[in-house]
């Protein structure tokens, strides 16, 4: 019974335009991630944040609703406009997220779906070929000693590794040796050997490292060509995932959103995966067990 | 209605563009163009910039709109020195250096900008010093030996 209730209500908002549940999947990682964030120049921030709040008692449907999104994208934009370098890149892939609702918007369900699915297309496709071209270029990333610095120090084991007592102490006491260097000065030109190392493991996060840059150009161009098909979708899903357990970071949610429009309607199962992978991201992010 | 329809914020877009170009092309075509190209243009414009400066001037790949993170060490392995009367210093370490959190978090993100010198002129300033020594350094990690060192990106007087 209760089953069916649920069902019911989520065909409510599956049976939305994708423009519109784009919108409310949007607005639902905003809320999540500015409560989290820090803004400065409140004389204006905060009659911004008013304004965007009255909004939504004025027209909660947010496909319709430009004030809110107008005012959401100023408040991200005044966080550049007070220093550029400080916000995290996905600042920046928000932005162009708002910016592609407001090009997307119409009376026309159908233009506004059409023209979403391009946006979001072009900046899940950029997004990932991007972040593979910076990789590529980065010589500290291609060699490996990205990868096995991150995971030496525990940088990148925050779900599983290093629950495992054993890792946990040896990870620990990898960053009582990087303290320890970091607190002396540098002109001694100090060298110190991390503990516990993974032995010949060089080669290992070598190809590890390429083979990130590889899927993340390949799932980059492949987004031109078949963002539509379904395995593609689920091949994607699966790497995102993958992501979020080695690193939680909020972004992934981002990424899943801009891949929803692409969903096909017709496959519910899909639909209701995305929706809950997306959903437990958000909670994780509220509950500061994910980054924003 | 029809996808022809011309009274929200995209359609407005779309109006503005086709308006600008009237009397000059086929405008159907150039707004269609131009709707496609904002988002893709800006991203790489963006991209491109930070780019340029995190290879000219040590801003961190994990700032500026870049899409560089997780391609280099975080900006937390680069650490600011502080040369001055009390000493040479971390500007990181112990609470008494606290309050240069923020200047030097901007600093260390982006070395050789004005932040440094902003950073630089509150401490002289806090410190009632004419002169100070600042030096950046960053972690460099060797996954052969699993060694680490440290490299030295900005040293200058202010």
């Amino acid at each position: 019974m209760i089953i069916e209730r649920i069902k019911v209500k989520l065909n409510s908002f599956l049976t939305k335009t994708h423009y519109e549940q784009v919108c409310l999947l949007l607005f639902a990682f905003l809320v999540a991630s500015l409560t989290k964030s820090n803004f400065s120049y409140h004389f204006i921030s905060v009659p911004i944040m008013v304004i965007a709040i009255s909004s939504l008692f004025i027209e909660f449907n947010l496909a319709k609703n430009k004030v809110f999104w107008c005012a959401a994208l100023l408040l991200i934009l005044m966080t550049l406009i007070e220093d550029w370098t400080l916000p995290a890149n996905h600042d920046y892939l928000l932005i162009y997220f708002i910016l592609a609702v407001l090009l997307s918007s119409s009376k026309n369900g159908e233009l506004s779906d059409h023209r979403i699915a391009y946006h979001t297309m072009c900046l899940f496709a950029l997004t990932f070929l991007l972040a593979g071209v910076q990789k590529l270029l980065s010589p500290q990333f291609m060699d490996g000693s990205f990868l096995s610095f991150a995971f030496h120090t525990d940088n990148f084991n925050s779900f599983i590794l290093n629950k495992i007592p054993f890792l946990s102490q040896e990870f620990h006491e990898n960053e009582i040796i990087l303290k320890e260097l970091l607190s002396t000065d540098p002109n001694l030109e100090k060298i110190a050997v991390l503990g516990y190392q993974l032995k010949e493991s060089q080669l290992i996060f070598k190809y590890v490292s390429w083979g990130v840059v590889g899927i993340e150009f390949l799932v980059g161009i492949f987004a031109f060509f078949k963002m539509k098909s379904q395995l593609y979708l689920w091949l994607v899903l699966f790497f995102l995932v993958l992501i979020f357990f080695v690193r939680p970071e909020g972004f992934i949610c981002v990424m899943l959103i801009l891949a929803w429009p692409h969903l096909p309607k017709k496959n519910s199962t899909l639909q209701y995966v995305f929706l809950t992978v997306i959903v437990s991201i958000l909670s994780l992010i509220i509950m500061h067990n994910a980054y924003r | 209605m029809g996808i022809g329809a011309k009274n929200d914020f995209g359609d407005f877009i779309d109006s503005c563009c086709a308006f600008s170009f009237k009397k000059t092309v086929d405008i159907r075509g150039v707004k269609a163009i131009g709707i496609k190209l904002i988002l893709p243009v800006l991203v790489l414009l963006v991209a491109g910039h930070q780019y340029y400066t995190a290879k000219n001037h040590s801003l961190s790949k994990w700032k500026g709109g870049g899409f560089g993170m997780y391609s280099e060490l975080h900006f937390g392995a680069r650490d600011i020195w502080v040369q001055s009367n009390s000493g040479f210093y971390s500007i990181f370490s112990g609470p008494e250096n606290y309050k240069y959190r923020r200047y030097a978090n901007k600093a260390r993100i982006h070395p050789k900008s004005g932040a440094m010198n902003k950073l630089a002129e509150y401490i002289k300033a806090d410190q009632r010093l004419k002169k100070i020594r600042i030096q950046v350094w960053e972690l460099v990690f060797d996954p052969e030996n699993f060694s680490l060192t440290r490299n030295r990106l900005l040293d200058d007087d202010y």
